[in-house]
């Protein structure tokens, strides 16, 4: 995250004397060069992208791990359940060398195999609607800053209008209508719908300074057409700013999936999810049994957390100047 | 000033005018049959075919979003028929599928539970955050300030529901300071009601509070290096007035812009928190209508919550062009 200003900037002034010392003779470093330099010394950003790494693994071998440990995601086990009060046996919900994170209440099925599945679905869901608006983003953005004129002021009000929403009740108002369409899908399509602009508007603004370079100038005074500038000769000096704020809209993605799950209009039962977990802990388990909460809610703040870390030293890595919200 | 207002004015009917038309447009864009799921889905073809003709189902879809926009400013009848008219006064959202109350009067009687958590917790997250980020800024590098900025990011990384459960788990049920929240009203018992809302109000407020700490404290920083504020401590102003109002005054600014920014967000928030506190608001609201499929109260929540936050959005802009003059000009 926060490297301190005055680090930044002495990285800066120590970067030509360490490539001096370094080497005998002087090499040249590309801008992607440098800027892993700078990342690599950022701790807290190698922090939070090994957790990344770690997530996207537990992700991707939820089916190996759950066989591992020997529980499916919807097994029930109610010889593990109080009967009178619904909750797990044994203590801070029934963690045990047989159930690592516990089982659910009501039904006993195994904890760690319902986070694991659900770390699927929500990366998947934040992953694919990131892709979805980084493509919507970057490409209008791109097309309103070069073309100007109506399609700039269509594409602007636009991207206003979508952020001055209080966009969940719309996501629950297209659910609401589209109960069988495919839900992940779905929520992919609804959540890029609302985070493009985010993107759209830096990638809009970079646009704007670099359509009046000189490389763009040449590129049209030797025939270049529209489409080729803008996406051949444009686009590619932006893939910095596309790629820092990708990985900041993430988690953003991540906390928006989450609390449609939340809201009861996530992906669809048996299919865990971790907000789901939560609005069912919501509804009265946490105060009996806090492990219930404490599993998805963790897993969820640390997943968020490294995606911010992660994005903050890439920003500071890729694009020391510009200001971070 | 008269020419930006009506300028901002024109924006705002504009954004309410699209909002009024994607929210309508999503229920003819996929097909869904309002007259069976009013009647219910047993009924025989004749009643699903009165039902129909009496809510004016069978209009095209733009002459359906006329009547329904004419029956927010005007008023509507309801007719099957002469002998059978219901008058719907203004500003008319329709009925309820399920159980044919008046729309308007079902958001009436919720509205101030969400309108109350989220003023609360803006007032609270603008002075917390702003207050943490200028001291952060102040004592750079310090204990508070690291402190502060790991807290900070703790809390932009922490979903709102989860910060509610805590909260109740520890605050209300095991240390039982505050027991048993629930929502009062205003009306009836103000400090009751203040005494329930404190926690949905941090909860809420902790999110935005750690985003406009972080903000502060860049700005704070950007703005303490420019020459007029060394001009301001030359020239022998004491610090309190080169803080308070020098510095402050140009830390305020982009603060309040992500203000207006924010309380679509603080909308969504609000919602979160309800549910987790079990209030019924606005968001508990159209929750269980998008349960039920009904879809008059789920397009008047939208467009409700729309309307206020179009219009926070408004006072929020020309609040924003009292503090800097130069956006008048823009």
């Amino acid at each position: 995250m926060t490297v301190p200003l005055e680090a930044t900037a002495s990285d800066e002034t120590a970067d030509p004397e360490a490539i001096y010392q370094g080497v005998g003779a002087v090499e040249g470093r590309t801008p992607w060069q440098i800027a892993w330099l700078r990342l690599r010394r950022d701790k807290v950003a190698i922090g939070g992208g090994g957790v990344i790494l770690l997530l996207v693994l537990f992700a991707l071998l939820a089916p190996v791990l759950t066989r591992l440990e020997g529980y499916g995601p919807y097994v029930f086990h109610q010889n593990l359940i109080d009967p009178t009060f619904q909750t797990p046996l044994g203590g801070f919900g029934g963690v045990s060398s047989k159930h690592w994170f516990g089982v659910e209440p009501g039904t006993g099925r195994d904890m760690f195999a319902r986070i694991a599945y659900g770390a699927q679905v929500s990366l998947l869901i934040a992953v694919g609607a990131t892709a979805v608006s980084v493509f919507l983003g970057a490409t209008l953005g791109t097309i309103a800053a070069y073309v100007g004129g109506f399609a700039d002021t269509l594409v602007s009000r636009t991207m206003d209008v979508i952020l001055a929403f209080p966009y969940l009740l719309f996501a629950l108002a297209l659910v609401a209508v589209a109960p069988d369409f495919n839900r992940k899908l779905l929520l992919i399509l609804i959540i890029a719908g609302i985070s493009w602009p985010y993107i759209g508007r830096i990638i809009r603004g970079q646009a704007l300074s670099l359509r009046e370079r000189e490389f763009v100038e040449a590129a049209r005074s030797m025939g270049a057409g529209s489409w080729y500038i803008m996406f051949r000769e444009i686009l590619p000096n932006l893939v910095a700013p596309i790629l820092v704020y990708s990985t900041l809209i993430i988690p953003t993605n991540i906390l928006t999936e989450t609390a449609l799950s939340f809201l009861g209009v996530g992906v669809q039962p048996p299919t865990s999810s971790w907000g789901e977990m939560m609005s069912e802990a919501a509804s009265g388990y946490f105060q009996i049994d806090p492990a219930y909460m404490i599993f998805p809610g963790g897993a969820i703040f640390i997943t968020v957390l490294a995606f911010n870390l992660f994005g903050d030293g890439l920003q500071d890595a890729l694009d020391p100047r510009s200001s971070r919200r | 000033m008269v020419r930006f207002i009506i300028r901002r004015l024109l924006g705002s009917l504009g954004v309410l005018i699209a909002a009024s038309i994607v929210a309508f447009g999503i229920f003819f864009l996929i097909p869904s049959n309002p007259a069976v799921l009013y009647s219910g889905r047993t009924s025989s073809p004749a009643t699903i075919q009165a039902t129909k003709v009496r809510l004016g189902l069978n209009d095209p879809a733009y002459e359906q979003y006329y009547h329904y926009m004419k029956g927010i400013v005007v008023g509507r009848d309801f007719s099957s028929g002469p002998g059978d008219v219901n008058h719907c006064p203004v500003p008319c959202l329709g009925y309820s599928f399920k159980s044919n109350e008046p729309v308007t009067s079902i958001l009436w009687s919720r509205l101030p539970v969400t309108f109350s958590i989220i003023i609360g917790a803006a007032v609270l997250w603008l002075v917390s955050g702003v207050a943490i980020g200028v001291l952060s800024a102040l004592k750079r590098g310090s204990v508070i300030d690291r402190g502060a900025m790991i807290v900070a990011l703790a809390g932009v990384s922490l979903p709102v529901f989860f910060t509610a459960l805590i909260l109740l788990k520890l605050v209300s049920y095991d240390w039982k300071i505050l027991p048993n929240v629930h929502y009062v009203n205003f009306a009836d018992d103000p400090l009751n009601w203040a005494r329930n809302l404190i926690l949905p109000w941090i909860a809420l407020a902790f999110l935005f509070s750690a985003l406009y700490a972080r903000l502060t404290r860049a700005t704070t920083l950007e703005t303490l290096g420019e020459d007029y504020i060394r001009t301001a401590r030359a020239k022998g102003l004491p610090e309190r007035t080169v803080i308070g109002k020098h510095t402050l005054r140009a830390v305020l600014t982009p603060i309040v812009t992500i203000f207006g920014l924010d309380l679509a967000q603080g909308f969504t928030g609000a919602i979160l928190t309800e549910k987790a506190f079990g209030f019924v608001g606005l968001g508990q609201t159209a929750v269980s209508a998008v349960d039920q499929s009904d879809l008059p109260v789920v397009i008047g929540v939208v467009l409700l919550s729309t309307f206020i936050v179009v219009i926070a959005n408004l006072i929020v802009d020309l609040l924003y062009g009292v503090i800097d003059p130069r956006v008048r000009l823009a």
